[in-house]
């Protein structure tokens, strides 16, 4: 893989990182101007370094948190576009969502450099390391290299712009590497002491057109049919045919400066092998070791890993495979019902280009999901590619390798689902009265509460002190009857659904993290047209949908869209501040000047820049009949609401709510202070408790009225994500807070006071 | 940069490797980063560090590695450790589980984080043989008002033998130092303390350990497959996380129930997370029905005290977790053999011919 070259390298630092501290350190010297990016796990690491970093002053790649993967691309577009250097960095369904912008970008001929940290596609949702996102951008345009250990994901980033902006080129990039194997592993790595060397190697960026030269105004994206579009998508194909060509002479370029040469097929042991791997990646590195086993034992094996994959270096597979007799390709991912991954039918078609090959091929699939890779597989591998050759013939031309059938004979009593009398106790009422025109609701106390059996069982995953199973529990109870649930991607999704486990006692369902708000929408029209068949018994269900983690930013379309169709369900926002089950990055709720892993204090930066989301007053906008927040633990004021909410949805209303949620592992506080959190949170008029029904806005705990208005400060003060903005260095930025929570709340006063607001 | 010290043993492939067990909030994976990078950054050595886990929340199970070999080998491997020279398990009840002793070699380190006699740890770890080191992590953690994991670093680096105990002291002081400076000490102060007190044992070969697992024993195995998984990875058994185990995510400490001060007020049950409290149909004071509270579960209890906290009359307090009840736990964080599907149905449903009727419906 990498030979130390004789003329003289530049002066490099010995140090020990992971693949994503790599991609995020080459970035920093590269200084980027923008970097659009959405937390997905395994890649979040790469922004929350570069976020770290420029808290510290380190560069001044300006980081833009999107609403989603979607947005992100858009963003990193729109920066392209306008002639700069531009860096993003996701993973499977990230990459999946941003899917639509990639062909725009290469079609446009825009570079940027895209980390692709690999990780399986849903669904069945797996956040581990595949190459089943990676495949499927292939037919994009951009090229694609790979990175296959920490110290690769620095030098392909850096060889990225390169290769991107040379002027026959003109294509994004996009570096891979293996999610968590390679991300997420440190390695004694090397890289350039001085940052200087690395803006010398990439140079000044190269952008012969954009967006904001006036002298030379021009239109990019133009409506473009036949016989246009051909012609153009074949200057693309000869950029890629430029691209074959000029990666290699970049890779040298760089191996004289670094020490370290990438081939573009790294050939190991291939000068006589018989029999060959064909792997990508971290698998590769691994299996090399097995080629050595072997070899040990006398058997003729090796091993071929390109370090490109688009453009194909398609000529380099037929010349190291020459001598080959068999060739097992394993992908690290399917093309469900190609007979083959996607690597292994471009090697055979490279193959079959060459009349004189007559390798025997087998296509296998493994590692899905994260599943390791072992030496013992590769070893395995071989061996069946040694077998073809003994044999003189493939037996099984295509497989998987590493599933498992299942043990028949095992067994496990099921729970016993919740029977509609169970799940009705009679404890929550809430009913019209006429005479003062409004809801008269009545659930109990705590006590009488308990009577109401869980929706969801113990035993699931959540943080200690997680405040989100709480705030669950206190809305359920105070809906009666059958209920579905529907939750979006986050760590109510995740700690309650391990697989084969689920803490849900009742139907739940999980889709994308965009878009469940549709997808219950489908779900409820769908019930209601089959009871209307009279498809299914009568029995009423109470659709819920529960979001939180930033779900209400990459959701608040399909949810603004739901609520303006009407349909008759609840959304429960539990509002915890944050991407909290991906590690902590900022969402748009996250309050001002709070830290976070994307948004860092330091002597450049402190903390989130932008004041947070008021998610309830976006969906009063919508004007549906019912709107509420609220707290657990405040009363039963949640499960009163809960029960005004199934009223509603009885009426065949959209209910919107949002929970302020305590969050203790990111919020950093003790575990046991949660009530004490979530308290100070509501009276210091940060959190609002409140209501709009029929329009008309209620505030349903006022701290002032009570005497228990504390100041923000207060609150801010008893987490370690805020106390820093009690010193005087972030006086600006406390008073920029208090005075926006003022200005709020005196607002919803007003709207409290006034008869139509 | 110094000379590196020779690695006391490898495999065959050059390498000297380590395996931490645990469970999410101990800090194994920090640990092992720690630990790694100062082996190869302060003591020349060439190695690698990773760990494997699910998504961010404590209390799932966590493995953390480390590979190390001399400066001029290259790691290439990114496979776990299937054979660890040295395994350090940081929670005691972890040697229930079938795997956590997996692959060692018959002269491998154990380290094991219980406060029980050495002689009773050989016996539940089942060690046929090899040097086995006790340290008593989380009482020297709660001690230090640390995590339990600065112990076992000093522990690890007590019984390994080959490594540079400044070295790794340097590297905890400088992971701390920037975030949250103010735990420097106390962190080196737990580590030091470990490294003092953790007691190591060389273990006469003993072959009865050898062969059948000991009592109680937990297996893990994959027992869902293609052949009986419901297609599409659907769960067809509601609820089943009822099964689990969660109290090792506690940290030692529980909330203990006294009934006699109990009001039945019913806000331990509203602020709890992990849905602890069992409640049953009773009489309240006046004789009237009324539901009643007979304690916390915990089983399902990760320990985060917000009932002691929210409790008007102090019918819940905090005690530490007795030492018999630290093994006892029963640490089925991955829980019982995985066909978590109702079998009394044969086969899959998907193949059940139409006119048995919609499958949702006889599973319903």
């Amino acid at each position: 893989m990498m030979t130390t070259t004789a003329r003289r390298p530049a002066v490099q630092v010995t140090d020990f990182k992971k693949g994503n501290e790599m991609a995020a350190l080459a970035a920093r010297q590269v200084d980027y101007h923008v970097m659009g990016y959405y937390p997905i796990t395994p890649s979040t690491e790469i922004a929350e370094e570069l976020d770290e970093m420029y808290s510290r002053g380190e560069h001044s790649t300006k980081m833009v948190p999107a609403d989603g993967e979607h947005g992100a691309a858009g963003i990193c577009y729109g920066a392209a576009v306008a002639g700069g250097r531009v860096l993003n960095a996701t993973s499977a369904n990230g990459l999946l969502y941003a899917l639509e912008q990639l062909p725009v970008q290469s079609g446009t001929r825009f570079p940027m450099v895209l980390n692709v940290v690999t990780r399986s596609v849903s669904a069945p949702l797996d956040i581990r390391g595949d190459h089943s996102d990676l495949m499927m951008a292939l037919s994009t345009g951009w090229i694609i290299l790979l990175a296959r250990d920490p110290q690769a994901a620095y030098d392909m980033n850096i060889m990225a712009v390169r290769i991107g902006e040379h002027p026959e080129v003109r294509l994004p990039v996009i570096v891979a590497m293996d999610g968590f194997f390679t991300s997420h592993q440190k390695r004694r790595v090397r890289y350039f002491e001085d940052a200087g060397v690395v803006k010398q190697f990439v140079g000044r960026p190269n952008t012969p057109v954009n967006a904001l030269d006036a002298h030379h105004p021009v239109t990019i994206g133009a409506y473009m049919n036949d016989p246009d579009l051909i012609n153009n998508k074949y200057q693309l194909k000869l950029a890629m045919d430029a691209a074959e060509r000029i990666i290699p002479e970049v890779f040298a370029e760089y191996a004289e400066l670094s020490g370290r040469r990438y081939p573009v097929m790294d050939c190991y042991r291939m000068e006589d092998a018989e029999a060959a791997l064909f792997i990508l990646n971290s698998a590769a590195e691994t299996a090399k070791d097995a080629v050595d086993r072997l070899r040990a034992q006398g058997k003729k094996v090796g091993l071929v890993s390109p370090n490109v994959i688009r453009p194909f270096p398609a000529a380099l597979v037929r010349e190291a495979l020459k001598s080959a007799k068999a060739v097992i390709i394993a992908d690290r991912a399917d093309s469900y019902g190609a007979h083959g991954g996607n690597m292994s039918l471009e090697v055979r078609a490279a193959l079959k280009d060459d009349p004189d090959n007559r390798a025997y091929c087998l296509s296998r699939v493994y590692g899905l999901g994260g599943k390791d890779f072992y030496t013992a597989d590769a070893e395995e591998m071989l061996g069946e590619a040694l077998e073809a050759v003994n044999a003189g013939h493939v037996d099984v031309p295509f497989d998987y390798h590493g599933v498992t059938a299942g043990d028949l004979s095992a067994t496990m009593e099921p729970a016993k689902p919740l029977t509609k009398e169970e799940m009705s106790p009679g404890v929550a009422h809430a009913e019209w009265d006429e005479a003062s025109r409004s809801l008269k609701v009545n659930v109990g106390g705590p006590r009488q509460l308990t009577a109401v059996p869980d929706r969801i069982a113990p035993g699931h995953g959540a943080c200690p002190g997680c405040g989100i199973f709480p705030s669950l529990k206190q809305f359920l109870a105070g809906v009666e009857g059958h209920v579905v649930l529907l939750f979006h991607t986050g760590c109510a999704e995740i700690t309650t659904t391990p697989y084969p486990y689920s803490s849900h006692r009742v139907t739940y369902i999980h889709n994308l993290f965009q878009n469940g708000a549709a997808t219950l929408s489908g779900v409820v029209e769908m019930y209601r047209e089959r009871l209307r068949r009279q498809e299914i018994p009568p029995d009423e269900i109470t659709f819920i949908m529960i979001s939180g983690d930033g779900g209400m930013d990459i959701g608040m379309g399909p949810t603004i869209g739901a609520a303006l169709r009407g349909h008759p369900m609840i959304v429960l926002e539990y509002d915890n501040e944050g991407y909290m089950n991906t590690g902590n990055q900022l969402s748009y709720a996250t309050p001002l000047g709070h830290a976070s892993s994307t948004s860092h204090v330091g002597p450049a930066q402190s903390g989130k820049g932008f004041q947070h989301k008021d998610t309830a007053q976006i969906m009063a906008a919508t004007h549906i009949p019912y709107v509420f927040t609220s707290v657990e633990g405040l009363g039963t004021d949640l499960t009163r609401k809960a029960a005004k909410a199934q009223w509603h949805v009885r009426q065949g209303h959209f209910v919107y709510g949002k929970v302020l949620s305590v969050c203790p592992l990111s919020w950093r506080y003790d575990e046991r202070l949660g009530t004490e959190v979530a308290k100070a949170a509501v009276d210091c008029c940060f959190f609002p408790v409140y209501e709009v029904e029929n329009h008309k806005t209620t505030i349903s705990y006022d701290p002032e009225q009570r005497q228990k208005r504390i100041p923000v400060t207060q609150w801010l003060g008893m987490m370690g994500k805020s106390k820093h903005l009690l010193g005087p260095e972030y006086a600006g930025v406390l008073k920029a807070f208090e005075d926006e929570v003022e200005r709020r709340w005196r607002r919803l006063k007003a709207m409290h006071e006034h008869p139509l607001l | 940069m110094t000379t590196s010290p020779a690695l006391p043993k490898t495999n065959d492939l050059g390498f000297y490797e380590m395996r931490f067990e645990s469970v999410g909030g101990l800090g194994a994976n920090l640990a092992g980063q720690i630990l790694a990078e100062a082996l190869v950054l302060k003591q020349g050595l060439n190695g690698a560090h990773f760990s494997s886990y699910g998504s961010e929340k404590k209390g799932s199970p966590v493995k953390s590695y480390i590979r190390l070999c001399a400066p001029d080998r290259e790691v290439r491997s990114n496979s776990p450790i299937e054979r660890p020279h040295l395994l350090a398990i940081f929670h005691q009840c972890l040697l229930k589980t079938e795997g956590v002793t997996a692959g060692l070699f018959p002269d491998s380190i154990v380290l094991v984080n219980s406060t029980d006699p050495i002689d009773q740890v050989r016996y539940r770890a089942r060690l046929v043989s090899g040097t086995l080191g006790v340290v008593d992590a989380t009482g020297i953690a709660v001690e230090f008002n640390t995590r339990i994991n600065a112990a076992m670093l000093g522990a690890v680096c007590r019984v390994a033998g080959f490594i540079d105990a400044a070295a790794v002291k340097d590297a905890i002081a400088g992971s701390f130092q920037s975030k949250y400076p103010k735990l420097v000490d106390a962190n080196l102060k737990t580590f030091d303390r470990a490294y003092e007190k953790v007691q190591v044992k060389e273990l006469a070969a003993d072959a009865r350990f050898a062969g059948a697992p000991a009592e109680p024993h937990v297996s893990y195995y994959h027992a869902l497959g293609y052949a009986n998984a419901p297609v599409g990875g659907i769960i067809l058994n509601p609820g089943n996380t009822a099964h689990k185990d969660l109290s090792a995510s506690r940290q030692g400490i529980f909330p203990l129930f006294h009934r006699d001060r109990c009001i039945d007020c019913g806000l331990c049950t509203q602020t709890c997370p992990d849905y602890v409290f069992v409640w049953e149909k009773g009489r309240d004071k006046r004789s009237q029905p009324a539901m009643v509270l007979t304690g916390p579960n915990l089983q399902y209890c990760k320990g985060c005290l917000k009932c002691v906290r929210i409790c008007p009359v102090n019918a819940l307090t905090e005690e530490c977790e007795k030492p018999e009840f630290k093994y006892t736990a029963d640490a089925q964080l991955w829980g019982p053999p995985d066909a978590l599907i109702t079998m009394s149905r044969e086969g899959d449903p998907a193949k059940w011919a139409a006119d048995e009727g919609n499958y949702w419906h006889r599973v319903s």
